[in-house]
């Protein structure tokens, strides 16, 4: 157990720190997400105080993202021109979106405007993603029946073709994405996620990462580490904010980033065993559960926060989503590296995995 | 010099920069020195314990980053780079 002078009380099971560092990192590594929207609340069950929670999670967000960024680096799924560009305007954004939450504060409906937005965007951005996923998968599987060759990454979303289409001068060629897209599109997609995370108090990957893919046209494994490589600096200006706001520990952030250190490793190498839209699924899921968790905690502040058991099922939706999450990419990387063996596979998943490099 | 040579140098450098780091933060954190840079937040040294974080954060990363890589290079594990469009004939909009 571990205690922190400047938090009399707390007391935390350092190897439970260690192991939430790896298991949020294998997930972080895999769908290209800080996730925030798992660690503040995992750390609050452990028993830090929310802003504390908050702020630790920032310190690891910006470890972990360096250690993935490293590894996407190297596995070329980084785009480090697009990531750069898409910088200014989430930055930007985010301002925007602090503002508009703070504004929210003053009229007295923060917590309720918050949740409400968390819901509806991240059941949205699930509901679409799953239904791109499934429909890509049922073709990648037509393609599979009729013996032809499987591509990488397939989506089926027509509007990354109609904003490339856009002919708004500068346009910007990322020979990594192999795209040529406006430089305004970039600055309002990067404008646009920023200021939804702003306002949610996120770092806003799990809307970066499905942004890249669907509005610019990204491939998918190429959104994961691009996204990655932007919460490197976003996750250090937060890092910054947070320690002037006197709100990170950060001897537990370097026990998480241990942990992370090894998790990441899993999740990003994964990629390489994986078609794009098994992180497209997974990330789905991922968003769908923390849309549930928030759900709990809206109901909660709904009934006047009377019924308690409404906040304990949001933390256990956490902890539950997070086992879920990690159990599901290993079972995908297991599967991909039995493909690459040669070994047999269940039928579903030989579209999900990839048997090429 | 062959390329496993060159990684288990690599492990061993790097193994020994994260190991240093670690015991500073594990002493600094023993001896009450973290509480102490907490206190400066609220006065004029607070910026200290602003780049302090943000350089420990960066550096413990970056160091941890290489030395997984090394790592897997001494294992033997080919990280290959993933060919994202050699195949590719779904480029997001063939419906």
């Amino acid at each position: 157990m571990i205690t922190f002078p400047t938090l009399p009380g707390v007391e935390i099971n350092l190897f439970l720190l260690i192991f939430l560092g790896f298991a949020v990192g294998i997930v972080g590594g895999f769908i290209g997400v800080g996730g925030g929207y798992i660690i503040t609340p995992a750390l609050i069950i452990l028993g830090f105080p929310a802003n504390f929670a908050v702020g630790i999670g920032a310190a690891h967000i910006t470890g972990k993202s360096l250690i993935a960024t490293l590894r996407h680096r190297q596995l070329g799924n980084v785009d480090a021109k697009l990531g750069v560009l898409m910088i200014a305007g989430t930055m930007a954004g985010v301002e925007i979106g602090v503002r508009l939450l703070n504004w929210a504060k003053e009229i007295g409906i923060a917590d309720e405007a918050v949740l409400s937005a968390s819901v509806v965007i991240l059941l949205s951005i699930a509901a679409y993603t799953s239904w791109e996923s499934t429909k890509s998968k049922a073709k990648l599987d037509e393609l599979l029946k009729r013996k032809e060759k499987l591509p990488r990454d397939i989506r089926l979303s027509s509007i990354p073709q109609k904003l490339q289409h856009i002919n708004m001068p500068p346009m910007i060629h990322f020979p990594k994405s192999r795209l040529t897209i406006s430089l305004w599109m970039v600055l309002a997609v990067g404008f646009f996620t920023g200021a939804l995370a702003g306002f949610l108090g996120v770092g806003g990957g799990f809307i970066r990462v499905p942004s890249l893919i669907y509005l610019i046209g990204t491939p998918s494994l190429i959104a994961v580490g691009t996204d990655l490589f932007e919460i490197v600096i976003s996750g250090g200006y937060s890092l910054f904010r947070h320690t002037m706001s006197g709100n990170v520990m950060i001897y537990a952030g370097v026990l998480m980033v241990l942990g992370a250190s090894v998790g990441a490793q899993i999740g990003a190498i994964g990629t390489q065993y994986v078609r794009g839209i098994s992180v497209r699924y997974i990330l789905s899921y991922s968003v769908f559960l923390s849309a549930i968790g928030s759900l709990f905690q809206l109901s909660y502040i709904l009934t006047g926060k009377n019924i308690s058991w409404l906040q304990n099922g949001a933390q256990i939706v956490t902890f539950a989503s997070l086992a879920l999450l990690v159990g599901m990419i290993i079972a995908l990387i297991v599967i991909g590296v039995l493909c690459r063996k040669g070994r047999p596979i269940p039928a579903w998943a030989e579209s999900l995995v990839s048997k090429e490099d | 010099m062959s390329k496993k040579k060159k990684a288990t140098i690599g492990v061993v450098i790097l193994s020994i920069v994260c190991g240093l780091i670690i015991w500073h933060a594990v002493y600094w954190h023993s001896t009450g020195m973290y509480a102490k840079m907490f206190k400066w937040l609220q006065t004029g040294k607070g910026y200290l314990t602003v780049l302090y974080n943000l350089g420990l954060m960066l550096v413990l990363g970056t160091a941890l980053g290489f030395l997984m890589q090394k790592i897997t290079d001494l294992v033997g594990y080919e990280v290959r780079e993933i060919k994202h469009f050699d195949d590719d004939i779904g480029r997001g909009n063939e419906e």
